[in-house]
């Protein structure tokens, strides 16, 4: 089974570090990082992940702004928020912005684990035969 | 009968004479004198000469000069030959006997059927209680001016039915205008801010149907366009049909009480504004450092869990890394900690404290040496003082870190007399104070929260700086002699 195509985007190094080894331990490839939203969206751009993981609060451009540029520049490739803020609001403005799923960062690997396969099987893939 | 009796006697042949002279013996505080060509007394009647115990039998028939000192004669002597040569003289004298009391006299000539003078009379009244009460109407009125001037309070009477207002000096004063004839309303309005004169009008006008008392504050503007406030109370002062025929007032310049307030309440919004942004950086604080951190460590602790039975030696580095990132983590948070409520200050006083801030500034900032020397000699101030220097030591190495880019900074802590002087400097590239004072409503590298806090110590700080030259920022703050306790 192909390993999913991770982006990951995070300014906080130790987490962006922490991040890119357990997701490699739990099947999936890492492909790329970005430390804030502008980096993360010219990424994106360059290795099409199947799925970034974004974090929100970030220099430069925030996750918000940057979950909606990914959406517009790659409508199909899933977009998943880890922040460490709980909050109704903001993970209603992630919808909004077009992420799959909200998470906040005290969750555990599995949970994680499960939220991103439940992302990559409800995005629809473009069609091969297009 | 003496011969000067007798004289006295042939002076009012005349039973009508007689009756005048029962007149005037009675008339209270009266004397009356008549006197010859020569000054010489002819005549001395009056309640009045009892009282000093004059006796007119010993006066009558002897000149002025006779009678009194030459200081006293001279000048009444004056007057009587004024008299002589047919003038009406109206003058004040003070008592012989009696130097406290004063007389008014009014003296004329007395003229034969010829028509020529042959003597005079002077006409005495005693005013000593008269001038007393009048000397003291002066001093209360010029106790109540100078009142008024030292409370900055005028006070004024408007007459309803003339318009007219009469107005104290001071009044005059807080309106801006030299004290002078009586205000009209209108003239007494035409000072007051155009913002404010509705309402004051609006009181002025309930007045004059009901009587009670009001409290308004209005603005005037002064001929030189300065504003003052003044606070104006006032009621009614009714007829005996119950109409208002007065409004009395006074009013208060309560300018500098007004701006007090204000600046107090600026200051409460700055600190309030100080407060919330201290919460804001401590919640990002938390957030972007602590949080953060404390995740990645959950997630290494995840990747440990899932490699437990897989690679037990992996597991064995992943704990050995996560312990150091425990105490990379416990080091950020004292700095947190202390940042909120330096405790080394509490504990071990403002040098100890002040080496910390140089370390960090140090560390933070790249700088290759920051010093710290200190005359104390291990003395502790108050900890109102010691805290309000570890602040200005704290925000002045903040902005070294923060825009000096600076290789060297120095902090001395020196005490001379009853004072102590904080000294921030380094050799970085400086600024334009000015400038930065524009931004001091911005709150530009802290100056006005720095020097608002030695002020209210009832210290000095000076900021000396200009572009490529380093900085040199100073606060000079109160510390008497017998503050200070030894550190126990």
């Amino acid at each position: 089974m192909t390993r999913p195509r991770i982006l990951v985007v995070d300014d906080h190094r130790g987490v962006r570090e922490a991040l890119v080894c357990l997701l490699d331990l739990v099947g999936f490839d890492v492909v790329g990082e970005a430390g804030d939203g502008a980096d993360a969206v010219a990424l994106a751009r360059q290795v099409v992940p199947d799925l970034t993981l974004m974090d929100l609060s970030m220099p430069v451009v925030g996750g918000l702004d940057a979950t909606r540029m990914l959406r517009e520049a790659l409508p199909h490739m899933p977009v998943v928020v880890l922040t460490a803020f709980q909050s109704d609001d903001l993970q209603r403005a992630a919808q909004v912005a077009g992420a799959s799923a909200y998470l906040v960062k005290d969750g555990s690997v599995e949970r994680l684990r499960a939220v991103l396969h439940g992302a990559l099987a409800t995005v629809s893939r473009p069609d091969p035969t297009c | 009968m003496s011969p000067r009796a007798a004289r006295m006697d042939a002076q009012i042949p005349l039973a009508a004479d007689r009756r005048y002279r029962i007149v005037a013996d009675h008339l209270p505080d009266v004397a009356v004198v008549v006197f010859d060509r020569d000054l010489r007394l002819e005549l001395l009647t009056g309640a009045a000469l009892r009282d000093p115990a004059w006796r007119p039998e010993e006066l009558v028939g002897r000149t002025v000069f006779e009678l009194l000192p030459a200081e006293h004669a001279e000048p009444l002597a004056a007057h009587y030959r004024a008299v002589l040569a047919g003038e009406r003289r109206h003058f004040e004298l003070a008592g012989v006997r009696d130097p406290e009391r004063r007389w008014s006299v009014d003296a004329l000539p007395i003229q034969g059927p010829d028509g020529e003078v042959t003597g005079g009379m002077a006409f005495c009244r005693d005013v000593t209680e008269r001038r007393r009460a009048d000397d003291d109407l002066r001093e209360s009125r010029r106790r109540l001016a100078e009142a008024q001037r030292l409370a900055r309070v005028g006070s004024w009477v408007w007459d309803v039915d003339t318009g007219t207002v009469t107005a104290s000096d001071e009044q005059y004063r807080l309106l801006g205008l030299e004290p002078g004839p009586s205000l009209n309303l209108e003239t007494g309005m035409s000072h007051i801010h155009p913002d404010d004169l509705d309402r004051l009008r609006r009181e002025i006008g309930r007045v004059v149907s009901d009587p009670s008392p009001f409290e308004v504050e209005h603005r005037v503007i002064h001929p030189d366009g300065s504003v003052r406030v003044l606070l104006v109370r006032g009621e009614g002062v009714c007829d005996e049909h119950g109409r208002v025929v007065r409004i009395i007032g006074t009013d208060q310049d309560v300018t500098e009480a007004r701006q007090a307030e204000e600046q107090r309440r600026q200051l409460l919004a700055r600190l309030y504004q100080a407060l919330e942004g201290q919460h804001q950086r401590l919640a990002a604080d938390l957030h972007d450092s602590h949080v953060q951190s404390l995740a990645a460590m959950g997630l290494k602790l995840d990747r440990a869990r899932l490699l437990l039975d897989a690679d037990p030696p992996r597991v064995r580095d992943l704990l050995g890394e996560l312990r150091g990132d425990v105490t990379v983590e416990l080091a950020a948070m004292r700095r947190t900690i202390g940042a909120l409520r330096p405790l080394v200050l509490d504990q071990r006083g403002l040098v100890a404290a002040v080496r910390d801030l140089a370390t960090v500034a140090r560390d933070r900032a790249g700088l290759a040496a920051c010093t710290v020397t200190d005359q104390l000699d291990g003395l502790r101030l108050d900890p109102e003082i010691e805290m309000v220097l570890f602040r200005v030591a704290q925000q002045a190495l903040a902005n070294v870190a923060q825009h000096a880019d600076a290789a060297q900074v120095s902090v001395e802590l020196e005490r001379g007399g009853e004072s102590t002087l904080l000294r921030v400097s380094d050799d970085g590239r400086g600024f334009d104070p000015a400038h930065v004072e524009v931004l001091a409503g911005h709150q530009g590298f802290g100056l006005t929260s720095m020097r608002e806090r030695v002020q209210g110590v009832g210290g000095r700080l000076t900021v000396d700086s200009e572009p490529g030259r380093g900085t040199r920022v100073e606060a000079l703050v109160p510390t008497p002699v017998n503050d200070p306790d030894p550190v126990s």
